[in-house]
């Protein structure tokens, strides 16, 4: 996470979560200290979703606390050779072409990317984020929930169609974000006294957090506290299918998200109004709330390993070969080299069909849901192993997975529904 | 502690092929392999700014991170730094009279061609926003 930097807090060691010492990005000091709280409040979203991750903080804020140098933390922290990159921060950019800062930037995502990191960057609340844009950043925007589970885009986070790279729309897919005056949402941990301990102190909500100023806690959120919840989710994704590619890891993230289709994104400078939700993905906030359980069980079916046997091998052919092209023989009484064999009919097949063998034994036994699922699987075609005993179950075949993939998506149910 | 205002920039290398990352070729993860530098032309370039006094930050690849005294910069590249907000530098407009100001653009004209020709862009490191704080036009 590059960030202002990580604080300790009772929250994370009493819990148990694994924090790294914190890596200073040129510019920064202090590698104890975060007097913002961003960094250390926000980190406390990632381990909400993925508790078990080990968290390597990257620092990018100064001693007054700015962001500075956030491209060169940037690389610092992809040389680290994480998992999941999460970022909540970003510059507002509404139209091309780029900066050279801005190019830079992109270079190091594209690299951190390519290299097969997941790179999450927040949408931003009210600005046109970049690198959010990038295509291929998982860009992530907010999601109010009220108190009974009814969700709505936020007012406070971005959705909008990048001007700079053509069709792409941000966010990808949303977090938990609060709503305007100032997103005072999610209960998190920092520094006492820290400056948003400070600022979001006292008051009545939606003003105010109602914690004194120096409790080491603050009500807050905003798209960077989406982004981190969501890049713990990345990493619950790679956990469960770990040769998941950046881009096959945000489809399921998509595809497993519950739409949203209510509310409007924050107001932007050209866009006034926001982006209305609607039913499908949608600008405000992109293919809806992010839904761990569902995004896990794809990717859990995205791994099955199914050892195939293959539908068309490899025989030796048999000897002799009929050639092509027939062999004339001169007119001299030469001895061929190659002597000419009449083909011996019927023609063998140099590729045969054959049917595969079954049984296809999956490495990790598939037992057979219950219902809803109705009945499990037949046993495919060809000779089988014969009887298949109830605790081994049955052989999952690469229709099922794909039938069960089409069902998890079709299927509206998860624990939060 | 020091009090000497450092700053932080990086190189942005062309292609192999002499190609422009974001200007002639877009940026993207798809593109990486398309753009990478030479092997030669990363070594050559890091250790011009090494010999040079500034520090290389990282593994020097499509980007060579360099960061060194205010000084040293304007002295090399033959420029006005002056700090922007949230402590990030642009450079100062006097020497691009007529064309499109990017204040994050360093110029290159003052390194050898060798140099010259294996980058496409220096870039000031600009500051970024917390994406905690409503607003529009921050």
């Amino acid at each position: 996470m590059v960030d202002t930097g990580q604080a300790a807090h009772p929250f994370f060691t009493e819990r148990g979560y694994r924090v790294q010492p914190t890596t200073l990005g040129p510019g920064t000091v202090d590698p104890h200290i975060d007097s913002v709280g961003h960094g250390t409040g926000e980190s406390a979203n990632i381990f909400a979703t993925a508790p078990d991750i080990t968290l390597l903080p990257v620092k990018c804020a100064n001693a007054s606390g700015s962001l500075v140098n956030t491209t060169a933390a940037f690389a610092a922290a992809a040389a680290l050779n994480p998992t999941v990159i999460s970022c909540s921060w970003s510059r507002n950019i509404q139209n091309g072409p780029l900066d050279a800062s801005a190019n830079a930037l992109a270079a190091e995502v594209a690299s951190a990317v390519n290299a097969g990191i997941i790179v999450c960057f927040s949408a931003s609340n009210g600005g046109w984020g970049l690198p959010a844009q990038m295509p291929e950043v998982v860009a992530v925007g907010g999601v109010f929930m009220d108190r009974d589970g009814s969700m709505r885009a936020s007012d406070y986070a971005s959705g909008f169609m990048s001007n700079v790279y053509a069709g792409r729309r941000v966010p990808d897919v949303s977090g938990l974000v609060g709503m305007r005056p100032k997103a005072i949402y999610i209960m998190l941990p920092l520094s006492e006294g820290a400056a948003i301990d400070v600022g979001n102190a006292g008051g009545a909500h939606p003003n105010g957090d109602e914690t004194p100023n120096n409790d080491g806690w603050a009500a807050f959120s905003g798209t960077s506290a989406s982004c981190p919840q969501v890049a713990g989710v990345c990493a619950l994704i790679k956990q469960a299918c770990p040769r998941l590619t950046p881009a096959e890891v945000k489809d399921i993230l998509m595809r497993t998200a519950r739409d949203v289709t209510v509310g409007s994104s924050s107001p932007l400078t050209g866009l006034p109004g926001g982006s209305p939700a609607g039913v499908g993905p949608d600008n405000a906030t992109g293919a809806g709330m992010v839904d761990a359980h569902r995004a896990v069980l794809l990717a859990k079916l995205r791994c099955t390993v199914i050892p195939l046997t293959p539908l068309v091998p490899f025989l030796p052919p048999a000897l002799p070969l009929t050639p092509l092209v027939p062999f004339l023989p001169p007119r001299l009484p030469l001895t061929p080299l190659v002597p000419f064999l009449p083909p011996r009919l019927p023609l063998t097949p140099l590729v045969p069909f054959l049917p595969p063998r079954l049984p296809l034994t999956p490495l990790v036994p598939f037992l057979p849901p219950r219902l809803p699922f109705g009945p499990g699987p037949g046993p495919g075609p060809g000779p089988g192993p014969g009887p298949v005993s109830e605790d081994k179950g049955m052989a999952m075949t690469p229709d099922d997975v794909t039938a069960l993939e089409q069902m998890l998506l079709d299927s509206g149910s998860s624990p939060l529904g | 502690m020091s009090t000497v205002p450092m700053v932080v920039a990086r190189a942005l290398l062309r292609s192999a092929e002499g190609e422009r990352p974001g200007v002639d070729v877009p940026i993207s993860a798809g593109n990486m392999a398309r753009l990478a530098p030479s092997p030669e032309a990363v070594a050559a370039v890091a250790a011009h700014f090494h010999g040079a006094g500034f520090a290389i930050l990282g593994t020097p690849g499509i980007t060579i991170g360099i960061s060194g005294p205010k000084e040293l910069f304007e002295r090399h590249f033959g420029v006005v730094l002056a700090p922007g907000a949230d402590h990030a530098y642009t450079v100062r407009a006097g020497r691009r009279s007529g064309r499109p100001i990017d204040p994050t653009l360093i110029p290159d004209d003052r390194l050898p061609p060798p140099i010259r020709q294996a980058i496409s862009q220096i870039a000031l490191d600009a500051s970024a926003s917390f994406d905690q704080q409503p607003g529009i036009d921050r």
